[in-house]
């Protein structure tokens, strides 16, 4: 098996990498790794059969929730846009009367119909992920062209790009009625994720701590309740899914979903363990629970207007 | 069980044909997923276990390389080989999970020596690792991105164009990273291949005399 031995090395010896000719040249830069090395090497790691089955149910799973994630998702974000388009409308009737009036009705249908006609996961986000949005010149006619995403504005899909539809919606001046300026609070705030990420983020903790006082409450208990491992799996599909959301990048959510997902993963692999690693398991994950201090920071990561997204949203 | 006996082929797929596959999965044929899934799920996961070591690791960078890749196929566009964008996702997943679960493990050090000072002072203490432990623990230590292309590289056999398209680097970039990563490596093993040749032996009798 290791014949080659001598051929690799012909002078009875490995290279020292300070083996260097003049100019610092090391002489084997483009040395192939020695037979007899590559042989111990393809060792490191060696992969087991892949348990193709089990994975592809796992997937399948997590597209069929993120199927019903991103729909509900979408239909936020066309109510939001909606209600948006709706208030301006309302709010700047004053101001342009019938034609305004008209203007901004149409403005909602279209954000709306735009909106909820493109429920793809990234492009949800960026029409959710609005930016404070500037007042221009008065031009009613004019707020329906930006919706229309042409050209390079249309490569990442069929909709409007980051800003455009309130931008579009809030085109008319401020109103007395203060409507915009609210509807920007509920909508911008959190560092600019969206509502509807928001709201999924303060359900999903919501949850994550129900799961984990449950599971700090029966600690103690003999036997593991069996219903938390796929209660935790669900949960953890969910963390990973607003992990490459909109709500990840945000610093402070996304800190606390990593923070939630190696833990989710812990309960969620109980069920493979002996009885005696179990309870050994579950000592581990809530003493690693306390000191992260885990449950205070769910807790204290419902936003305060989390009513208000809720109802903005539903 | 180990398979170490080979990687299967690359890139299965021609061109054209993996070109209609993604139109398949794109128009929701749930066939096309899986067909597409069949066809990469080994590389994928193999790739994924050698940077990871760990099969539940593994197994979830392989299931969300997939979950990445059928939300994203829209924006695949044929200019490289279908196989080389699921390794780049796989890729940057793993490393990812991989740096989760090294901070997870620092967490949990404190408690790991709380352990370890309950452990009787009789406890049997580390043999002197031979060639194999030597050469696994200096993978182990080598630097994320010389470790990949070395593994990809050295151990799955990946040309340096397919590395350099799944890291985003260039070839030269590969073969200059796997050229220090193998200087690395035999720097780590030089104080073996010093007692060994002071011992008149062979590093590869050594390792079967030390590894039995």
């Amino acid at each position: 098996m290791h014949d080659d031995f001598p051929t690799s090395f012909p002078s009875g010896r490995m290279r020292d990498p300070g083996d260097e000719e003049p100019g610092g040249v090391t002489p084997d830069d483009d040395t192939p790794l020695e037979p007899w090395l590559r042989e111990i090497a393809v060792g490191y790691n060696a992969p087991p059969p892949p348990p193709r089955e089990e994975m592809w149910e796992r997937i399948r799973a997590a597209r069929s929730i993120r199927r019903r994630l991103v729909p509900r998702s979408a239909w936020r974000v066309a109510a939001l846009a909606a209600a948006l388009a709706l208030a301006v409308g309302v709010g700047t009737a004053g101001w342009w009367r019938d034609s305004s009036v008209d203007a901004a009705r149409d403005n909602a249908i279209v954000a709306a119909e735009r909106a909820s006609g493109a429920s793809v996961g990234r492009d949800v986000a960026t029409v959710a992920s609005v930016g404070p949005a500037e007042p221009t010149a008065p031009a009613p006619l004019a707020v329906r062209e930006p919706l229309r995403a042409s050209g390079d504005e249309a490569l990442d899909g069929r909709l409007a790009r980051p800003g455009q539809l309130l931008a579009a919606a809030t085109a008319h001046p401020p109103t007395p009625a203060g409507a915009p300026a609210r509807a920007r609070r509920v909508v911008g705030g959190a560092g600019g994720v969206g509502a509807p990420f928001r709201l999924e983020f303060a359900l999903h903790v919501g949850q994550a701590e129900t799961l984990l006082t449950a599971f700090q409450a029966d600690v103690s208990q003999p036997a593991v309740d069996p219903s938390y491992q796929p209660w935790a799996r669900e949960l953890l599909t969910t963390t990973r899914l607003l992990q490459d959301s909109p709500a990840g990048r945000d610093p402070a959510m996304g800190t606390l979903l990593d923070e939630l997902e190696p833990v989710l993963v812990q309960i969620a692999q109980l069920g493979g363990l002996p009885p005696d690693r179990m309870a050994e398991e579950r000592q581990l994950i809530s003493r690693s629970l306390e000191r992260a201090d885990l449950m205070t920071q769910l807790r204290a990561a419902l936003p305060p207007d989390v009513a208000e997204i809720a109802s903005a949203g539903e | 069980m180990d398979c170490t006996g080979g990687a299967p082929p690359l890139t299965p797929l021609l061109p054209r044909s993996h070109l209609s596959l993604v139109a398949r999965v794109l128009s929701g044929d749930p066939a096309a997923e899986r067909e597409l899934y069949d066809a990469h799920v080994d590389r994928v996961f193999r790739l994924a276990y050698r940077i990871t070591g760990d099969d539940e690791l593994a197994r979830d960078v392989t299931q969300e390389t997939f979950i990445r890749a059928f939300r994203q196929l829209d924006s695949f566009r044929g200019e490289a080989a279908l196989s080389t964008w699921l390794h780049s996702i796989t890729v940057s997943v793993a490393l990812n999970g991989v740096r989760r679960a090294r901070r997870v493990a620092l967490r949990e050090t404190s408690l790991d020596e709380l352990s370890a000072a309950d452990l009787p002072a009789t406890a049997p203490r580390r043999t002197e690792p031979d060639l194999r432990t030597r050469l696994h623990e200096a993978i182990a230590a080598l630097p994320p991105g010389y470790r990949t292309v070395f593994l990809m590289h050295d151990v799955e056999g990946y040309t340096h164009q397919e590395i350099g398209a799944a890291l985003g680097v260039e070839a030269g970039t590969s073969k200059a990273q796997l050229s220090r990563a193998r200087a690395k490596l035999r720097e780590a093993l030089r104080p073996f291949r010093d007692r060994v040749a002071d011992a008149g032996m062979s590093p590869a009798l050594a390792t079967n005399q030390r590894g039995s």
